[in-house]
């Protein structure tokens, strides 16, 4: 993992107390409401319905067991014992008191953490694979290139006020599981036909209530070019990009006005004209950083493993655990295992203090003292031996950690909607709960399979709900929540955004809904290989209307 | 309205024109009169670089807080070779002064109302706050290197 020097540590205590200070200018009246507001967001501190929220930066999802713990301990000193994991690789506190958050943000610093960037019109926290290191698909670990990005992007002197957000994302593997393309600029690490190490750069992407696929602005940036491509890029967007409408103020919205081709062209100009001072950086820093992120020292063990096997026979529980929790490493008789931090009718993402310690411990004992995040908002113990699941199974048990349905039904993705949301036009936590309790039987999950379920309480589409295979948006119509439903979402290589199934639906008609429509699909599928998306593309919307329809006249007759 | 550099306030007598009347101002100086236009924060830089090589001085408008490009247009000019003084005129708060400096803003001219509220010291210890960031020639990548 990366480790901050005396650098990055001067600038995240330096920033600790730059926060200190502004909170007091605002207290004296030095700075309005208004001049504050961009600087509170800056360090991830929003004001919720009901609290402030401090958004805590985990750079590309990777997290120490020390700051694990210290995101317990602040949990439990200044929240109400428990934080969200976000879908951007995040972690929330929603219940904070502002004259906290200097001394919360000097905790996090204790530990290499900060909430720098994580919100405002800036570049975000970079988010990565949360299996970088550890999947076999991977041409090369993302993390380095993404903590250089971090860098470079932390207190840009140009980009600190863009016309809006701006998310970077970073993948290396053959598989996109950092969904690169719903990104303002998507990086993927790829190999050109003589062999070098590269990057595809995609712009343009987002999710949000103008959902959009990012486009290809160049195939193959030779990687030391980097910052200085992004820094074109990054020019023309903070040039050109609309300030007159904050909803048409996303990069995409300039690059889907201008064009790709324009756009581009206007990227490749400016980037011609540059001075190129990232390259020698580039070349100097990856390889520092790279360092950091070498493997730890894993010995090929035997796999399959008898241990795992027998302990699986005796044991159901385990065995349905171990089915869909365990993926694959690079390194053989070891695994990288999920946990679902979403257990059935609980708010998905949301983990108590004590929860955090065991996996910080877990994480010490057996996986070299690592933890990632990932955008499902679960935890994974990235460096796993295969004869170690079964003592780390009863430990999650007694957590209340161990629910075997890791990319099943049930692993649901929510933002937190009405709850604590400001924005939200609908519940989004109640109704995962809803359906979480329909599909409770893990055979019945373990039968349908992998199926994705995701859910945003508005148009601005937190929980990604234009990219879940079954995706539900939660709106608001003549004062009463009304919850449309898409099919067909695809977050993945082949992005796809899905599609309306048809008119929405009542709060309590959706988990029947969604029973009918996984009825259909399990009666149409050609077999249980074959998944939901397959079976979609090839039969079509038509055969799943009826299940809304159904759902509707009951709602209406009991309405 | 008050004016402040790196090192307090400041004064500067430069006469202001606009873009198409600097050659004309040019021409009929005296000794010592110096001569600036004052741009909006949307011109091109690149552009301006070239019509303006012998203003001394180019003042950017920014109309509002949360404006960034006036930093972009900036260091464009920087880049582009631009060597006079570069002011940035408007609503920019302390916190900002560190960024408008490194991408080669010398001079920010706010309001008397804004001065009120936030004093020449309260801009020049926004300016220290932060020792270092990442880029730039004093910044942590050069630092870095050099060690
Ligand atoms: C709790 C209060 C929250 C508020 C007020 C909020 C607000 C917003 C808004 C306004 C947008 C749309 C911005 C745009 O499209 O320009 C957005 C997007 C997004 N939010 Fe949130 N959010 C909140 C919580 C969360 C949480 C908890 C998560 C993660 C679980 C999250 C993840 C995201 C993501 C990934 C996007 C990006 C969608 C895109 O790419 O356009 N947000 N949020
Ligand atoms: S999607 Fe809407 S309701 Fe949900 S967290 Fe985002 S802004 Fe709030």
């Amino acid at each position: 993992m990366y480790r901050y020097d005396e650098f990055d540590e001067q600038i995240v205590r330096e920033r600790v107390e730059q926060f200190r200070g502004q909170v007091e200018r605002r207290l004296d009246g030095s700075l309005t409401e208004d001049e504050f507001k961009p600087l509170r967001l800056m360090n991830g501190l929003y004001l919720q319905l009901h609290a402030y929220m401090l958004r805590v930066a985990v750079p590309y999802g990777t997290l120490n067991s020390a700051q694990m713990r210290q995101l317990a301990l602040i949990a439990e000193r200044y929240d109400r014992g428990y934080g969200h994991f976000t879908t951007r690789q995040n972690l929330q506190y929603n219940w904070l008191k502002l004259v906290d958050v200097p001394d919360i943000l000097g905790l996090l610093a204790d530990v290499g953490m900060h909430a720098i960037q994580t919100s405002g019109n800036c570049i975000r926290n970079v988010t990565a694979d949360h299996f970088a290191g550890v999947a076999a698909d991977e041409i090369e670990d993302p993390r380095p290139t993404a903590e250089l990005i971090r860098q470079w992007s932390t207190l840009h002197p140009e980009f600190e006020y863009l016309p809006r957000k701006f998310k970077i994302a970073v993948t290396g593997a053959e598989e996109d599981r950092a969904a690169v393309s719903v990104h303002d600029i998507g990086i993927r690490i790829v190999r050109n036909e003589a062999g070098e190490v590269g990057y595809r750069i995609l712009v343009g992407g987002g999710l949000g209530r103008t959902p959009m696929v990012g486009k290809t602005v160049r195939d193959f940036l030779p990687r030391v070019e980097l910052l200085d491509y992004l820094q074109a890029i990054l020019r023309v967007y903070n040039r050109h990009g609309r300030r007159d409408n904050k909803y048409k103020a996303r990069i995409k919205i300039l690059v889907h006005e201008l064009g790709a081709a324009e756009f581009t062209a206007q990227v490749e100009e400016e980037y011609r004209q540059l001075e190129r001072d990232g390259i020698a950086v580039a070349e100097a820093e990856l390889a520092r950083i790279a360092q950091y992120f070498a493997p730890p020292p894993l010995d090929e063990r035997a796999e399959p493993s008898d241990l795992l096997a027998k302990a699986r026979e005796a044991d159901p529980a385990l065995e349905l655990f171990a089915r869909h929790n365990l993926v694959p490493h690079k390194v053989r008789g070891h695994t990288a295992l999920v946990l679902s931090v979403k257990p059935i009718g609980k708010p998905p993402g949301d983990a108590t203090a004590e929860q955090m310690r065991v996996l910080a411990d877990l994480a010490e004992q057996y996986s070299h003292g690592e933890m990632r995040i990932t955008h499902m908002q679960n935890v994974v113990l990235p460096h796993v031996r295969l004869d170690d699941v079964p003592a780390i199974h009863e430990r999650l048990l007694e957590a209340g950690l161990a629910e075997p349905n890791a990319a099943l039904i049930t692993d649901i993705i929510a933002c937190p909607g009405m709850d604590y949301c400001a924005l939200a036009t609908a519940r989004s936590i109640p109704i995962a709960e809803d359906i979480q309790r329909v599909f409770a039987d893990p055979a019945r999950q373990a039968e349908i399979g992998k199926l994705s379920i995701k859910i945003s309480g508005c148009i601005n589409a937190c929980g990604h709900h234009h990219v879940g295979n079954i995706g539900i948006l939660g709106l608001e119509r003549m004062g009463r929540e009304n919850y449309q439903i898409t099919l067909g979402g695809d977050p993945g290589n082949a992005t796809t955004l899905g599609e309306r199934l048809g008119p929405g639906i009542d709060a309590d008609a959706v988990p029947g809904a969604i029973e009918a429509i996984v009825d259909t699909y399990l009666e149409l599928r050609e077999g249980p290989e074959e998944q939901f998306l397959t079976t979609l593309a090839r039969v079509g919307h038509d055969p799943f209307k009826p299940a809304l329809e159904a759902k509707k006249e009951t709602a209406d007759a009991s309405a | 309205m008050p004016l402040l550099d790196a090192k307090g306030l400041t004064t500067d007598t430069t006469e202001l024109v606009a873009l198409d009347e600097l050659e004309t101002a040019r021409d009929g100086r005296g000794p010592g009169d110096r001569f600036g236009v004052t741009v909006p924060c949307d011109a091109d830089g690149e552009e301006l670089a070239r019509q303006a090589p012998g203003a001394e001085l180019i003042a950017i408008e920014v109309p509002k807080t949360g404006d960034g490009r006036v930093f972009s247009l900036a260091a464009t000019l920087r880049e582009r070779g631009f060597g006079g003084t570069i002011r940035a005129v408007g609503p920019l708060i302390p916190d900002q002064f560190a960024f408008a400096l490194s991408c080669g803003i010398d001079q920010v001219e706010i309001s008397e109302e804004q001065f009120a509220r936030q004093p020449l010291d309260q801009w020049l210890a926004a300016a220290e706050t932060i020792t270092r960031t990442y880029v730039g020639p004093d910044g942590i990548f050069a630092r870095r290197s050099a060690a």
